[in-house]
């Protein structure tokens, strides 16, 4: 049974068609990524299966039920971490965490120790009574998380819970999530950020214009392209007909030059670097810096769509 | 749905921007209104009759006459002469002359009072009405003189009896004095209930903010609370439950300020008077309600809405001064309807009725009128609220 199972969701904003024929499988105890750029559909999918958003078309199953808007014995299973910090600044740190743990949890003594598990999990013990406006953006994420998790939910929805978060925060909220899909929760992750993605998610899904482009695990999308290795080569400067002589390397796919370096996006090989190197040492390049990395999932996306995860 | 409620409460009664126009404000305006109404008291406050008197020797011997215009002159509340004596009619007159005085009050030699007092100047001025005070009371003596010379000719022993003497002396007043209003009308008092009028009005802000929070269209803590597992029904009537608490509190203590510092007659029904606070509260929450669920408008346009609909309506409720109460009564007398409509009017009648009805009949239209209001605009909030699921967030 898939906790979560979207089929043919089709979703217009006018005539904007925001999700087009979106079909999603996620099975229990998954951390499913959802990695696309900003407008690709991502929260809408997410809204659409929460029922905040009417839809056109298709069916949305969670725990192998109909979802509808009145569906609270589904609802009670599920927490959502939503992209904007949705806390009330009124209320203190654990104000805000109990009332949200009181839309799913009425018994007060459970949830004195649902409160105090979830400001735990978060680190913001030594925050319990500061208002909202107080904490920084990193320790309001944390919040903003708290609030999501407090009643133990098997399904769990992060939108892009690290947007505008310094890195020491941003790590933090990526083991936590790790914590808690080991703790038995099912996550779906949205994110922008390709390396967030590439790092907690076991299965992930490339979204772009509505479309599901390609899901599959981290290595599974990487076989998907041609690119198998992108080198990267510091010089100061680089005529056209070197270039030329780059990308006529039998394994080179494609070369650039920025001004300040030549990259080449190479298939699987094991004589990439020396090749490339072969040819600028010929003609009496000087090099600095090399880099060889393997294919990112911004590699996948360029490869499918023809354009950056982030453009 | 009691966690909600609590939830609501706690967070209303937080935001403090909201006790500004609710609270502040009533008690504010109602310090400025008791300190303009207090000069105007003052203006208005009735002065003892400054009296001349002829002590002479035939003053001296009408002992009864003396005492009683000794009484009248004592100082105190209800001083009603203020007495200056004079040993020759000649000295009072020249105090009457001089405007000192406003009339002389002298005794015959056959022991007669008599009162002379200046000429009239015509209008209805406070000389004119202390030539009336002297005149009843000089009448009213020489009357009551004259019915207990002939009932001791007649019948002596019966003055020995306070009971039938006290009987004789009021049995001529044909005229029974009843009071046609259940207090005495002030002016002024019409002042605070309009401005009740204008704060409950104000009150909708705390329904507007709580309810637009509960909206997933509206704002970010609206939507999740929309996918939290408690029902969308549970979750609006415990926010609407707290919103009317707080306005209802807030209505509540700007009366009780009102009442007990400022000193405004409620006629001796605070009871009714909290009846009539709920039920405005109420009708302040659906009107809050109905701006706040508005889709598409910005929390601001809808504060401003609020804002901008509370002044005109306390307008045509006499809030501002003598003009506008005579406008609002003027469309009461020749636009019933729209004054029936007016919700500050109505809050404002309420109370009003209280006041100066005996019965509490005209009360009960009031607060039907309101309450009728209330389930219109909840019904039309309800249009806008009970959604579960938006095309757009």
């Amino acid at each position: 049974m898939h906790i979560v199972d979207v089929n043919n969701l089709v979703k217009r904003y006018k005539e904007v068609v925001a999700l087009d024929h979106f079909d999603l499988h996620i099975e229990p105890g998954e951390v499913f990524g959802l990695l696309g750029p900003n407008g690709s559909g991502k929260t809408t999918a997410i809204n659409c299966i929460l029922q905040l958003l009417t839809y056109d078309k298709g069916e949305i199953k969670l725990f192998g039920e109909k979802m509808t808007p009145t569906r609270y014995d589904l609802k009670r299973k599920i927490g959502i971490v939503p992209q904007n910090v949705a806390v009330f600044e009124e209320l203190t740190v654990r104000e805000n965490i109990d009332y949200f743990c009181a839309l799913y949890v009425e018994d007060k003594q459970k949830r004195r120790s649902l409160v105090d598990e979830a400001i735990e999990f978060v680190g913001l013990e030594d925050y319990t009574k500061f208002r909202p406006r107080k904490l920084s953006g990193g320790l309001l994420r944390r919040l903003n998380i708290a609030c999501g998790i407090a009643h133990k939910p098997e399904l769990i929805f992060f939108d892009e819970p690290t947007v505008a978060v310094d890195p020491q925060s941003r790590n933090s909220i990526l083991e936590g999530i790790l914590r808690l899909n080991r703790e038995g929760s099912t996550v779906v992750y949205t994110s922008h950020y390709m390396e967030e993605v590439e790092e907690i998610c076991t299965r992930i899904m490339i979204m772009d214009q509505g479309h599901a482009l390609a899901t599959g695990t981290n290595d599974e999308l990487k076989a998907m392209i041609g690119t198998g290795e992108r080198i990267r080569v510091e010089v100061n400067a680089l005529d056209d007909a070197l270039l030329g002589t780059v990308r006529a390397l039998p394994n080179v796919l494609g070369a650039t030059f920025d001004g300040t370096a030549l990259e080449a996006a190479c298939t699987n090989g094991t004589h990439n670097v020396s090749d490339v190197l072969g040819v600028l040492a010929t003609a009496g390049v000087a090099t600095g810096r090399i880099y060889a990395e393997p294919p990112t999932l911004n590699d996948v996306f360029l490869e499918i769509t023809g354009k950056a995860l982030r453009d | 749905m009691f966690n909600v409620f609590k939830g609501a409460l706690m967070v209303l009664t937080r935001k403090r921007e909201l006790f500004i126009w609710s609270l502040a404000f009533p008690i504010l305006l109602s310090t400025m209104f008791m300190l303009m109404f207090a000069n105007l008291d003052d203006a208005t406050a009735f002065d003892p009759v400054a009296t001349a008197v002829v002590t002479d020797a035939h003053y001296d011997e009408a002992t009864a006459f003396s005492s009683v215009i000794d009484e009248l002159g004592e100082e105190g509340d209800d001083q009603l002469l203020d007495i200056q004596t004079f040993a020759t009619v000649d000295e009072a007159r020249n105090a009457l002359t001089a405007g000192e005085v406003i009339g002389i009050v002298s005794v015959e030699a056959d022991g007669t009072p008599k009162l002379a007092v200046s000429p009239d100047s015509g209008g209805l001025g406070v000389e004119q009405i202390g030539r009336t005070i002297l005149d009843t009371v000089m009448n009213t003596y020489v009357r009551n003189a004259d019915l207990l010379a002939s009932l001791a000719a007649d019948n002596p022993l019966a003055l020995a009896d306070p009971d039938l003497v006290e009987e004789a002396l009021t049995h001529g007043n044909a005229t029974v004095q009843v009071s046609l209003t259940h207090s005495t009308p002030v002016q002024s008092v019409r002042y605070y209930y309009a401005l009740l009028g204008m704060a409950a009005l104000f009150c909708g802000q705390v329904g507007m903010l709580a309810i637009c929070e509960t909206q997933p269209n509206l704002t970010p803590l609206g939507a999740r609370r929309a996918i939290g597992a408690t029902s969308r029904g549970k979750t609006l009537v415990a926010t609407l439950a707290a919103s009317w608490a707080i306005s209802f509190a807030c209505l509540l203590v700007a009366f009780l300020f009102i009442r007990f510092v400022v000193g405004v007659d409620f006629a001796g029904r605070e009871g009714m008077c909290v009846v009539a606070i709920a039920v405005a509260a109420l009708f302040a929450t659906s009107l809050g309600t109905l701006l706040g669920s508005l889709p598409k408008v910005g929390f601001g346009v809808k504060t401003g809405l609020l804002t901008g609909l509370t002044c005109l309506l306390s307008l045509f409720a006499g809030l501002y001064g003598e003009p506008c109460m005579d406008l609002a009564d003027q469309i009461a007398r020749e636009a019933p309807v729209l004054a029936a409509v007016n919700p500050a009017k109505v809050v404002t009648d309420a109370f009003y009725s209280l006041y100066y009805y005996d019965s509490l009949v005209p009360f009960a239209e009031k607060a039907g009128i309101l309450l009728v209001m209330t389930v219109v605009l909840f019904a039309v909030s309800a249009l806008f609220v009970r959604r579960q699921r938006y095309a757009s967030l």
